[in-house]
């Protein structure tokens, strides 16, 4: 990875927390200023935190115990659905 | 940093895997990233903007294509529910804080950076590594170029 610069925010909000203008300059200006170091940075952590707790870092994607039985059923119906594009053609062509 | 980060790649093949989809999803990367630097100055450069929200309200069953919406004509929000952000923990209801336009032209306003491509581009998220570095990557790469674009910011949801 060449530049890239992180925002551990949960995933959607890249770029700053909604509406706080100010931090998502801030964010923005930073990410920017990659482009001006003459070597790859790899991974620039931001020096921001989430204001609304932490929790979403245990719970986004989580698999619990009593999930299984639905996301298994979920996985069907997606898998089925998806041979049935299959069948009309509507996939893409390239 | 006080938090460990998620690690997103195991927490999506574990969630795959209890869907029962066998077979692990592979990210496409290229191991060697060429480096680059730009030989003008940030405030001489154009930017151009790479999302992966769409302009529609895309279903999970679409197909996706490369797509490009005019930076003077910015919807209120993008639309992504058909990819795996965390629609718990947050919303997509302020364009700035994924697609920050506005904030971009402050700075071009300001003479930080040249100027932005009219066209910001939305990235199809494919299963296909094929699709994405074949078909799709060459896609925004030529849209960019068209622009007259230096550089490119990809900012993924």
């Amino acid at each position: 990875m060449s530049r890239f610069y992180f925002v551990d925010y949960p995933l959607g909000n890249p770029c700053g927390v909604p509406y706080n203008r100010s931090e998502q300059t801030e964010i923005v200006r930073s990410a920017l200023e990659l482009f001006s170091v003459p070597a790859p940075t790899g991974t620039v952590f931001a020096p921001y935190e989430w204001p609304r707790g932490q929790d979403w870092r245990e719970n986004y994607m989580r698999v619990l115990p009593e999930d299984v039985e639905r996301l298994r059923a979920a996985g069907e119906r997606r898998k089925l659905e998806r041979q049935k594009l299959r069948d009309i053609g509507q996939v893409r062509k390239d | 940093m006080k938090h460990a980060h998620v690690r997103y790649m195991d927490r999506t093949r574990q969630y795959y895997e209890a869907q029962g989809f066998e077979k692990p999803y592979a990210w496409a990367n290229y191991e060697d990233v060429p480096f680059t630097q730009p030989k003008s100055r940030l405030s001489e450069m154009r930017l151009a903007v790479i999302t992966t929200g769409a302009l529609y309200d895309r279903q999970q069953s679409d197909p996706r294509f490369v797509d490009s919406g005019s930076i003077h004509d910015l919807p209120n929000h993008l639309f992504a529910n058909d990819l795996a952000w965390d629609k718990d923990a947050t919303h997509l209801n302020d364009l700035g804080s994924y697609l920050p336009i506005d904030v971009l032209q402050d700075l071009v306003d300001e003479g930080e950076l040249g100027s932005i491509a009219p066209r910001f581009h939305s990235v199809p998220t494919e299963y296909s590594q094929r699709r994405t570095k074949e078909v799709d990557a060459p896609e925004v790469l030529k849209r960019c170029v068209e622009d007259g674009s230096d550089i490119a910011l990809l900012i993924p949801l």
